[in-house]
């Protein structure tokens, strides 16, 4: 891999940008459609040239990377669990990301479920017959890591592309301690 | 479409799963793929209604299994919430459910609130239980402190319950009485039994007549008694006892109660007893001193100046009592002096009589209710007795003398006038040749 300070498009947080300086007219809101239109393309493209499991690692991997520059710079920390659930409810929320709801939350088994109804990637698409939001299980997957300080696998078992009405992700510490 | 499967999709659009599905049936599999499905669906719902969440739709997908899982994903968040709620987290709020999150929230902010006053009453309840518990150690402290100053000091309270004419006691006081609660039938004693069988029966009047003044009416709110006795224990012992008591008495007047507190003060007397004597007492013969002679002489002659009764004095001074001295020692002197009253008092002094060492070798003896012809035969007792009674003195004896002079009190005689004549009678004997009386007029 080249350099990593060298590298084109290595990401860090200011890349977000000053978006009250760039956009001064039309703010920081843009349709959901656009965002859809920006990363099913991606996905198409990464799918013809890598097939689709190279193509769900990348998403997978860059949702983990994003999950981990969101820690460090929205969440930081947190009392306990509770804090920090309540944290990215709020986040999630305020940012339009999705409305987050914990089902179970064991934070000494290394146990939770979460799901994210209206979830940006994929609420209202048709019925694809699979889930889609692997962006999404690395961002969760990234945030329950800087939460605990251990490596999590999450996986997605329902989605709005499986007919389901909300994206539910069962996470699970890794017992092994080995990063992603 | 064969009529088994007409009534088959007509008893599924009834909203019924059939039991059966023959294979005879157009479309048998599907039909029983559907079927699987409602039954699915049907299982998962009814769960659902009766508050199981622990259903899964797992592997059933499409919108209506979607719509239902949402609602039990909903379900569970809510139940996840409730128990951060119960565990006092009171910011928790429900999003996106209409009506529902209207009053979930409402709920929860009103328990919040609800909460915090509880928590604060709870604080200000805590800070008062503390504050009280920190009065009654004090009390209880300072009760201590007075039950065992009350024990040094030997006082054993009282109270009265004037409702029923009764002095509550306590052990203490029972201890102070040589007695206890059971010999005694318990803590409650009518006045009169105590009087009867406690008090001395030269005090009852006494004892009485302070009760009866204390019991009358009277405007003061408080009134203060104390005064002493003298008690019968149980054993038989008499005390004396220092009695102090309260009178508490309301706007009208009536009486309220009554706290008191008995103190053994025998000892306290007798030392006070013992002191007085030492005050009084000539150190070397154990009669009068001069000062305290002179204080009863002083009534002596206040009475006979008001009432007009005789009053003698004797003035007596042993003779040669120098050459004593010298001659035999001043032990031998000492003892000629205490040789004096013992001989003074075997001639046979009556009660109203009394005398006192007034100097060295001087001493002198007032006789109230006596005329001189009996006071001249008084001293010429006193002297006779003396002359014949020998001083022992180590193996040897030796004799002594004294001259005495008589004088009556005269109205208008102070003790210096009268004492001074009689003194003056006694240094005429002296030139007279010792060993006799001079009387002085």
């Amino acid at each position: 891999m080249a350099d990593d300070t060298t590298r084109k498009y290595r990401f860090f947080w200011d890349l977000l940008g000053n978006i009250e300086l760039g956009r001064p007219n039309l703010g920081q809101y843009a349709r959901v459609e656009m965002y859809r239109l920006l990363q099913y393309t991606f996905r198409d493209i990464l799918e013809q040239r890598f097939g689709a499991d190279e193509t769900d690692r990348i998403f997978y991997e860059s949702g983990y990377l994003a999950g981990k520059e969101f820690h460090r710079n929205l969440i930081g920390p947190v009392a306990d669990v509770n804090d920090f659930l309540k944290k990215l409810q709020s986040l999630m929320k305020e940012l339009g990301v999705g409305v987050l709801r914990v089902e179970e939350a064991d934070p000494e088994r290394g146990d939770f479920i979460i799901t994210i109804a209206e979830d940006l990637d994929c609420s209202g698409l048709p019925e694809l017959g699979t889930q889609l939001c692997t962006y999404d299980e690395g961002f969760v997957a990234a945030l329950l890591e800087c939460f605990s300080g251990k490596p999590f696998v999450v996986k997605e078992t329902d989605c709005w592309c499986t007919g389901d009405r909300v994206c539910r992700f069962s996470a699970t510490m890794k017992k092994n301690n080995t990063a992603i | 479409m064969n009529d088994i499967t007409r009534r088959i999709l007509e008893q599924m659009a009834a909203g019924r799963i059939p039991d059966d599905i023959p294979g005879t049936a157009d479309y048998a599999d599907t039909l029983r793929r559907l079927a699987q499905y409602f039954a699915s669906i049907q299982r998962f719902t009814i769960a659902l209604s009766n508050g199981d969440l622990s259903q899964s739709l797992q592997g059933v997908t499409g919108p209506v299994a979607g719509g239902l899982k949402s609602l039990q994903s909903a379900l569970r968040h809510l139940t996840w919430q409730t128990r951060q709620i119960a565990a006092g987290d009171f910011s928790q709020s429900v999003d996106f459910m209409g009506d529902f999150s209207s009053a979930f929230n409402a709920m929860v902010a009103d328990l919040g609130a609800a909460y915090g006053q509880l928590q604060h009453t709870n604080e200000e309840l805590g800070r008062e239980i503390a504050a009280r518990k920190q009065m009654e150690d004090a009390l209880r402290a300072s009760q201590n402190q007075l039950a065992l100053a009350m024990d040094l000091s030997r006082l054993a309270k009282w109270e009265s319950d004037l409702a029923a004419d009764m002095f509550i006691l306590n052990d203490h006081f029972y201890a102070l009485y040589g007695t206890s609660a059971d010999r005694e039938g318990g803590y409650l004693m009518p006045f009169e039994v105590y009087v009867r069988e406690f008090v001395h029966p030269d005090d009852v009047q006494v004892v009485t007549e302070v009760m009866k003044n204390a019991l009358a009416a009277s405007t003061e709110l408080r009134t203060s008694v104390q005064f002493e006795h003298r008690i019968v224990r149980r054993d038989g012992e008499i005390r004396d006892i220092a009695v102090r008591f309260m009178a508490m008495r309301d706007d009208g007047g009536n009486l309220l109660r009554i706290y008191g507190a008995n103190q053994d003060i025998t000892e306290q007397k007798r030392i006070e007893k013992a002191l007085s004597q030492q005050a009084h007492t000539d150190q070397m013969t154990g009669v009068n001193n001069r000062g305290y002679f002179l204080e009863l002489l002083d009534v002596e002659i206040e009475r006979a100046s008001r009432y007009g009764r005789p009053l003698c004095v004797l003035m007596l001074d042993l003779d040669h009592f120098k050459s004593v001295n010298d001659t035999h020692g001043h032990a031998a002197g000492d003892e000629a002096i205490r040789t004096v009253p013992r001989v003074i008092q075997a001639t046979g002094l009556r009660q109203s009589d009394f005398f006192g060492r007034i100097g060295g070798e001087e001493f002198a003896v007032a006789l109230p209710e006596t005329d001189l012809r009996d006071a001249v035969d008084a001293a010429e007792r006193v002297r006779s007795q003396l002359a014949e009674t020998p001083v022992k003195h180590g193996s040897g004896n030796f004799s002594i003398t004294v001259s005495i002079g008589v004088c009556k009190f005269k109205y208008g005689d102070s003790q210096e006038t009268l004492l001074q004549r009689a003194d003056q009678a006694m240094y005429k004997a002296k030139q007279l040749g010792r060993n006799r009386i001079c009387s002085a007029y």
